[in-house]
């Protein structure tokens, strides 16, 4: 994957294709931290695992496209996801306590209302089996790029396509669902 | 420097930082060097300082040959940017260090994800930034090796380097 890249695919009403070239410097500084505050609410909302707040980080109609899997189309869909996922390991008796770390991003707007963004994101991750005092020791466990577009809609920015894909692996991290 | 004129400033050597980082990572020369000014001066660890997009292109180009000489896919990287300082210097320049952890995996078959290792450097970037014709761009960039994995090596030899024919190492 690189910089800029995009398929064009799968691209929801109201989000730009990356068919355009995004625009070059000069930068707009409002609008690359609107954008980089959507990815920080987002990833804070997979850490805290409050899928309430979902609904102001994605477009009403979206494109989600995680570990290669088909895309999740709505706000709801994606909240769904992650609650099933959440279920899923409780079951299990597992308590996974992450953090995302959002690092390099390099955001180029494309016109007033959209813009799109390269970012990388480092995640930490614990798993705390239920009764037993282990935990297991603090590590990176995935280095994701993130490839986002956002749209300006109401005069909020949303992220109306947003594609993560796991580029590097601890061979000890748990198997993706 | 006005308020919110540092705060543009601010946003803008981060994106630069950026915009430089995802792209080499890429390997696209072209947009990374949209980051960097014409005459913009680069300083690595063990070589000349390359002086112009020409001796960065020639640099890059010749790292990337050599890499997928020996991997089709080359080297798969990711340079994670952490702390980000800068400070206005004048209202047209900017000083700024920042950190970034350098992951690596050499000869990389194609397969994602790849093995997740320890970074395999912790670099410093010290960074000049200019503001020409409303735009900011790198003037001067400078990397230091803070921490590296004790296996860390060069990609070019020192007569790979001394090849390239750089500007820099002419005048420097």
């Amino acid at each position: 994957m690189g910089a800029g890249h995009g398929s064009g695919i799968d691209t929801p009403r109201g989000c730009l294709s990356a068919a355009r070239a995004p625009v070059v410097p000069p930068f707009n500084a409002d609008l690359e931290l609107a954008c980089e505050r959507l990815l920080h609410r987002y990833l804070r909302a997979l850490d805290t695992r409050d899928w309430s707040v979902l609904e102001s980080v994605f477009a009403a109609e979206v494109s989600f496209i995680r570990n290669g899997q088909p895309p999740l189309r709505t706000v709801e869909a994606i909240g769904e996801f992650f609650s099933q996922l959440q279920a899923l390991r409780a079951q299990s008796g597992e308590t996974h306590n992450t953090q995302h770390h959002l690092t390099t991003i390099s955001v180029r707007a494309r016109d007033e209302t959209h813009a799109q963004s390269v970012a990388y994101v480092l995640v930490m991750r614990q798993i705390q089996k239920r009764g037993s005092p282990t935990i297991t020791p603090l590590g990176a466990e995935l280095l994701l790029e993130y490839q986002d577009r956002f749209a300006r809609q109401r005069d909020e920015w949303r992220i109306c396509r947003h594609e993560a894909q796991p580029l590097f692996r601890s061979p000890q991290a748990v198997a993706p669902r | 420097m006005k308020e919110m004129d540092r705060l543009v400033m601010e946003s803008s050597c981060r994106q630069l930082l950026g915009l430089y980082l995802t792209s080499v990572d890429a390997k696209d020369l072209d947009t990374m060097l949209q980051a960097f000014a014409p005459d913009a001066q680069w300083i690595r660890p063990g070589m000349p300082p390359m002086k112009s997009h020409a001796d960065i292109r020639a640099f890059f180009e010749t790292l990337w040959t050599k890499q997928a000489l020996a991997s089709s896919h080359g080297h798969l990287t990711r340079h994670l940017l952490t702390t980000v300082s800068t400070v206005p210097a004048g209202n047209d320049r900017a000083t700024g260090i920042s950190y970034a952890l350098v992951f690596r995996r050499a000869n990389f078959d194609g397969k994602l994800p790849a093995p997740l290792s320890e970074p395999e450097l912790l670099v410093e970037y010290r960074d000049d930034f200019v503001r020409r014709e409303e735009r900011w761009l790198i003037g001067r960039h400078e990397a230091f090796h803070v921490f590296k994995a004790s296996n860390w090596q060069p990609t070019l030899s020192q007569q790979e380097v001394t090849g390239l024919d750089l500007e820099g190492a002419s005048k420097s």
